[in-house]
């Protein structure tokens, strides 16, 4: 029996990524990285990414992808910092929130499935949107939140919220419907309707998925900020999406997309960033070599179609 | 000068450790039509691509009237005197018809650096012209046409340069029977020349009608050269398989045999493509649809299933009590349904096997709120083993398949999901002899347990051997029924068909 | 059977790299709350980098974080903190981050650790989050180019950290100049270029008072139009094609955006430009005429804030600085005339690379520094900063 060494090469190289990025910057940063200070800084660091990328790994199982997250991260934190100006209640913030991602979740689904092929087109107007109504609300001045709601910003609960999250798509993805479905539907959705898949149904429920993620990032990047300007939030949707990358996602989706393209990516992207920047490289050169080494692994993980051997 | 074009001697080669050609030696005359049948992965795909020069040998010879022939590529190849036409889409999108028919010679047309496109396109239009195929404008963009023009257009490239062999591999299974003619008359045509012409096919009626000799490969070794007087069906398919072909190819009776209990029905079924569609399929009935390919048969069993909706009229189960008004419904009232296009349609080739055959059924795999593995693997290898699906393991790519195994894998689900009817779209479609055997087998034991079959096919052996009735469908409406007690032949369904 | 393998692997390689480290860390002090087996006894390397024999003195690690260093803005402040290296213990980082406040915090949080001595900001987005992470790890900080909101200033007050600011709070006397200026050029039609409302409160500030003085002029008209960097430059073109302007004055990058436009759409001889932030292309618009009056505030924010960290880190601020949160008002440079133009350049801010000149020159930043002046006083510090203006520039330097 022939072992597929390219199969098993591809399926690796994000173990492979994560133990050489973080041995690389622990040996260079003398240790520094791993510091129990440090370990905050990645907590921190990767909550966000990570959350919402367990849920949108949904999404571009199916092939598509999410442009949206950065913006309704940004109107999120947004709605719950206006109630908490205004009512003081942080459980009732809470609730808005998650209200209005799993809301705009569906609509974006929606839209997004609709248009099929071209669904990246109804996210990116999406996107405009959500951005422009912080632009709007930005230009009124920066709003903040009061210093002492800070305290919801603690590295234990964030661990713990991330832990759940981890367990729960982990049972959604490779032993529900949903994860298999959305998978298929990336595979081949022709097929994919035909065997009898509401392909319309998932898609949306994908999205919906992602949307709850962003609103409880949202929620946590709101307290540990406390204040909301026109840039809140801006640039995370290709932060989630170098991080799936990174951890070998196919763009196209499919049975490829696993389990660990979220979590070994993140972890990847963001102990790369972070290390970076304990080792003291310049700006610039961080940004090149995140390039580089982007444009890498989506080679390495590309699968070309294979020739038909003559049988 | 001797009569042999071609010799081909001691033919190896081989793909890191499987052993495609194990000492192939054949020789081809002049004025001959060639014929090699072999099972998938007999070797004979890879005899031609090395003729053609797409691919280098490992160790053997071979010469071409008379001198060495090692032909660097096709083109090389081309120029000697020896062309191909192949299976898959083999024209180039975008550009005219003229324009496909002369690519990579269009200096002939080439004056001060100009192309001379009227020139080009008067050429083109009297290739195929000689060649008796119509209606094709030599100007117009080759993506206005379908399929098999294409691929007829793709022929008349390969006899421009006028080779003296032609190989012609697997390409009918993809052609109508007006395709297939323009190919036989070539054929014929060429041997009235004194050219040859390699003939690759899966069709044996097919190749025992149209070749002088036939060329059995098995394994990649040659079992035997047959001449025609040697033609014998059952034979030639025990020497491709390597053993008796238990029971019966096709059905043994010849009665037509089904419940009165309907199971599906159209009335006054209508849309863009068929008319008035009214027909009754019966519980332990197998139901031929057979047409020619733009006739609506593949429509009717997308309208049957419920991919499509008809315009007007209904598709109902009756026995189920229900409309068939999409595909999950119908999949859930025990309806199977199995693509033409399978790669296209019914697979999703970059993913395992498994999850192929599970796709449907993860209801049935649930253990409390997770699909269990444990049950999964059971389900699936279940179907791998009844369909003798060969596969290393249930984990791999269905890209890797064969033809045949990949339509086990696409039976598989609807046999593990224990549908009632099954409606199949030219199931044994570039499916070799054994496999094709072992279908025919499976069918008529469903038919046995009381499911009912629909089949739609444009093979006419397979439906006279296979189907209790018989429903021929003319430019969308049907026109003409027989039935399996009857005496039914080609002839007269062809008659219908036409 | 092999997802397990796998995830044996995992766990193995993961001990392997575990081990490895912590034969690589050396080093003497534990760090806080270090887990059981797995953390690395280390020491910080911060602290042994300060030890760094490169001068008499501990080497400052400070780590400045703007949003751009490839501008002319971002490549200036590099020049100045060239300079400063060359003639004090210190050695600066320049770290890009985005506008975004969780980022900035991030980033901040990271440097903290990274062990600097000091963080010289000028994303201020997210203020009491980082400002109170630098609190947490002592580590002094300042803010660079700009000033903080007002609805911060009490927080900063209460942080031990803080060294405050040197910067212009208040830009609407700088909108009044350019105002009075354009009048007294004899220009009628006046366009206003800034950037998006609410972008930047200097923008803010300098629009308000543009409109203050000319609303009360009854016989000039003018325009205010705001945009995104982006869309900005197109945007002027768009208003000076059909407006007839004879003045383009813009809150930022006069240069890029209003000499810009004017050599654009040849407009030389008809229009003129005035505005902020000046970069070498002035002189030739200077010359031909078509800027009459330009500002800038780049002279000395690199070595006001060396100072004001340097002594904070040397543990002994300038006597007398105040408890609470301070900035220093720096005045703006203004050029309006060519001969203005060459005592800039020859006192403030040459194009010759060769010979760079500082308005605050290494002289005059070691007499605010405790480390060499312990008697330096913090209103001497003060009023030396608010006088730079040119003529006082020359002054010092004659």
């Amino acid at each position: 029996m022939k072992t597929d060494y390219k199969k098993l090469i591809s399926d690796f190289i994000p173990y492979i990524a994560v133990v050489v990025v973080i041995v690389f910057f622990a040996v260079v940063t003398d240790g520094k990285l791993l510091q129990a200070d440090n370990m905050k800084n990645i907590i921190n660091k990767i909550f966000s990414v990570m959350l919402i990328s367990l849920g949108a790994m949904f999404i571009y199982a199916h092939g598509a992808m999410d442009l949206t997250i950065g913006g309704l991260l940004g109107n999120c934190a947004l709605v719950g910092s206006l109630i908490i100006l205004s009512t003081g209640s942080v459980l009732l913030a809470l609730v808005c929130i998650v209200a209005l991602g799993v809301a705009i979740g569906i609509i974006n689904g929606a839209l997004a499935a609709n248009f099929k092929d071209l669904s990246f087109l109804p996210s990116l107007c999406l996107m405009f949107i959500l951005r422009g109504i912080l632009q709007y609300m930005g230009n009124k001045g920066t709003i903040k939140i009061d210093a002492s709601y800070g305290s919801y910003d603690n590295v234990g609960v964030k661990v713990l919220v991330i832990a759940i999250a981890l367990i729960l798509t982990y049972y959604l993805f490779d032993y529900t419907k949903l994860g298999k479905y959305n998978r298929a539907i990336g595979g081949n959705d022709i097929a994919s309707g035909q065997l009898g898949i509401n392909v319309f149904k998932y898609k949306v429920l994908a999205y919906t998925l992602t949307g709850f993620a962003v609103s409880i990032a949202a929620f946590f990047s709101m307290v540990r900020s406390r204040s909301i300007s026109a840039e809140t939030g801006s640039g995370l949707e290709f932060d989630v999406m170098v991080a799936l990358i990174f951890g070998g996602m196919p763009l196209s989706g499919g049975s490829r997309a696993r389990f660990h393209c979220a979590v070994l990516g993140c972890i990847t992207a963001t102990v790369l960033s972070n290390g970076m920047t304990l080792w003291g490289i310049k700006s610039e050169t961080i940004s090149l070599i995140k390039g580089i080494l982007f444009l890498m692994l989506v080679y390495l993980s590309y699968k070309k179609s294979k020739g038909v051997l003559p049988r | 000068m001797s009569d042999v074009m071609l010799k081909i001697k001691n033919l190896e080669k081989s793909y890191d450790i499987v052993r495609a050609l194990r000492g192939v030696n054949i020789e081809v005359s002049k004025g001959e039509i060639r014929g090699l049948i072999g099972e998938n992965g007999s070797g004979k795909s890879t005899v031609s691509y090395i003729i053609s020069g797409m691919q280098k040998t490992d160790s053997g010879t071979m010469t071409f009237m008379g001198e060495i022939y090692e032909p660097k590529d096709a083109i090389d190849a081309g120029k000697k005197g020896i062309a191909m036409v192949v299976q898959e889409m083999g024209t180039i999108s975008g550009i005219s018809v003229a324009e496909n028919i002369f690519v990579g010679k269009e200096d002939l047309f080439t004056k001060c650096g100009v192309v001379k496109r009227k020139k080009m396109n008067k050429e083109a239009a009297r290739i195929l012209e000689a060649l008796g195929i119509r209606n094709i404008n030599p100007n117009k963009l080759i993506d206005a046409y379908t399929f098999e023009e294409r691929k007829l257009i793709e022929i008349a490239r390969a006899m421009y340069e006028s080779p003296k062999l032609l190989i012609i591999d697997e390409t009918t299974t993809a052609l109508s029977h007006k395709g297939r003619d323009v190919l036989y008359r070539l054929m014929d045509q060429m041997a009235k020349e004194g050219k040859a012409v390699l003939f690759i096919s899966h069709d044996l009626e097919e190749l025992m009608e149209h070749c002088n000799v036939l060329t059995i490969l098995r394994d990649g070794e040659i079992i035997d050269h047959l001449t025609k007087e040697k033609y014998e069906s059952n034979v030639i398919k025990k020497l491709m398989v390597g053993r008796e072909i238990e029971g019966d190819y096709y059905r043994a009776d010849h009665t037509c045999t089904y419940d009165e209990e309907i199971v599906l029905e159209m009335k006054h079924v209508t849309n863009d493509v068929v008319f008035d569609i009214n027909f009754k399929l019966h519980r332990g009935e197998i139901l031929g649809f057979s047409g020619l390919s733009e006739s609506g048969i593949h429509d009717i069993g997308r309208l049957a299933f419920g991919i499509n909706k008809p315009v007007y009229g209904e598709v109902t189960l009756p026995s189920k009590g229900k409309k068939v008004k999409d595909s999950r419904r119908s999949m859930e009232a025990g309806v199977g349904y199995v693509s033409k296009n399978r790669d296209r349609e019914s697979l999703i080739l970059e993913d395992s096997i498994r999850n192929n055959i599970a796709i449907n059924a993860y209801d049935l795999l649930k253990s409390g709120i997770i699909i269990s593995p444990k049950k999964e693997k059971r389900y699936v290898d279940e179907q791998v083993n009844t369909l003798r699906i060969k596969c290393s393991s249930s984990e791999q790519y269905v890209s890797t398949l064969s033809g045949g195994n990949k339509q086990k894998v696409a039976f598989g689900r609807w046999i593990g999901m224990d549908a009632d009817v099954l409606i199949l779209d030219c199931p044994t479609r570039g499916v070799d002899i054994g496999v094709k055997s072992a279908m025919y087998q499976l069918m008529t034991k469903l038919k046995k347990e009381g499911k009912s079959i629909l089949i739609i096919s444009e093979e006419l052996s397979e439906v006279i051997g296979m189907c209790d009735r018989v429903l021929v469908v003319r430019d969308g409406q049907i026109s003409g029924e027989m039935r399996r007690d009857e005496a039914m032949t080609e002839q007269s369904i062809i008659e219908y068909m036409i | 059977m092999r997802k397990t393998k796998k995830l044996t692997a995992l766990m193995l390689l993961i001990a392997l790299v575990m081990g490895v480290v912590s034969a690589c860390g050396g080093g003497s002090t534990e760090t806080e709350g270090a887990k059981a087996d797995s953390e690395t006894k280390n020491n910080t390397a911060a602290a042994s980098s300060s030890e760094e024999t490169t001068g008499e003195a501990e080497e400052l690690k400070i780590a400045v974080v703007m949003y751009n260093w490839a501008d002319d803005q971002g490549l200036y402040l590099q020049q100045c903190g060239a300079y400063l290296e060359e003639n004090f213990p210190v050695k600066f980082e320049y770290i890009t981050t985005g506008q975004d406040a969780d980022e900035i915090i991030n980033t901040i949080d990271e440097l903290c650790t990274a062990g600097y001595d000091g963080i010289m900001n000028a994303m201020t987005a997210g203020f009491q989050s980082w400002a109170q992470i630098c609190e947490d790890n002592g580590v002094y900080f300042s803010i660079l180019l700009t000033t903080i909101d007002e609805d911060d200033e009490e927080f900063a007050s209460g942080l031990e950290y803080f060294c405050g600011s040197a910067h212009r709070s208040d830009w609407t006397q700088l909108g009044r100049d350019y105002a009075n200026q354009a009048l007294e050029a004899g220009c009628f039609n006046i366009l206003y270029a800034g950037f998006a409302e609410g972008m930047l409160k200097s923008n803010d500030q300098m629009i308000k008072g543009f409109k203050e003085v000319m609303d009360t002029r009854a016989d000039v008209t003018y325009n205010v139009i705001t945009q995104y960097p982006d869309n900005l430059f197109e945007a002027i073109t768009t208003e000076l094609a059909g407006g007839g302007y004879d003045c383009v004055v813009t809150s930022v990058s006069v240069m890029d955006f209003g000499v810009g436009n004017i050599y654009a759409n040849d407009l030389v001889g008809t229009t003129s430009a005035i505005g902020h932030n000046v970069d070498e292309t002035l002189d030739e618009a200077m010359e031909a005429g078509i800027v009459i009056y330009a500002t800038d505030n780049l002279t000395s924010i690199m070595n006001m804030n060396y100072v004001m960290i340097a002594n904070a880190v040397n543990g002994k601020e300038l006597e007398g600085t105040p408890d609470g949160y301070w900035n220093i008002e720096t005045p703006s440079v203004a050029i309006d005339s060519v001969e203005t133009l060459s005592t800039y350049r020859e006192y403030v801010r040459s194009t010759d690379e060769d010979n760079p000149t500082y308005a605050f020159n290494a002289d005059e930043v070691r007499k605010f520094l405790t480390s060499e002046n312990p008697d330096a006083t913090f209103s001497e510090f003060e009023s030396f900063i608010v006088e730079t203006t040119l003529e006082k520039i020359v002054e010092r330097h004659q």
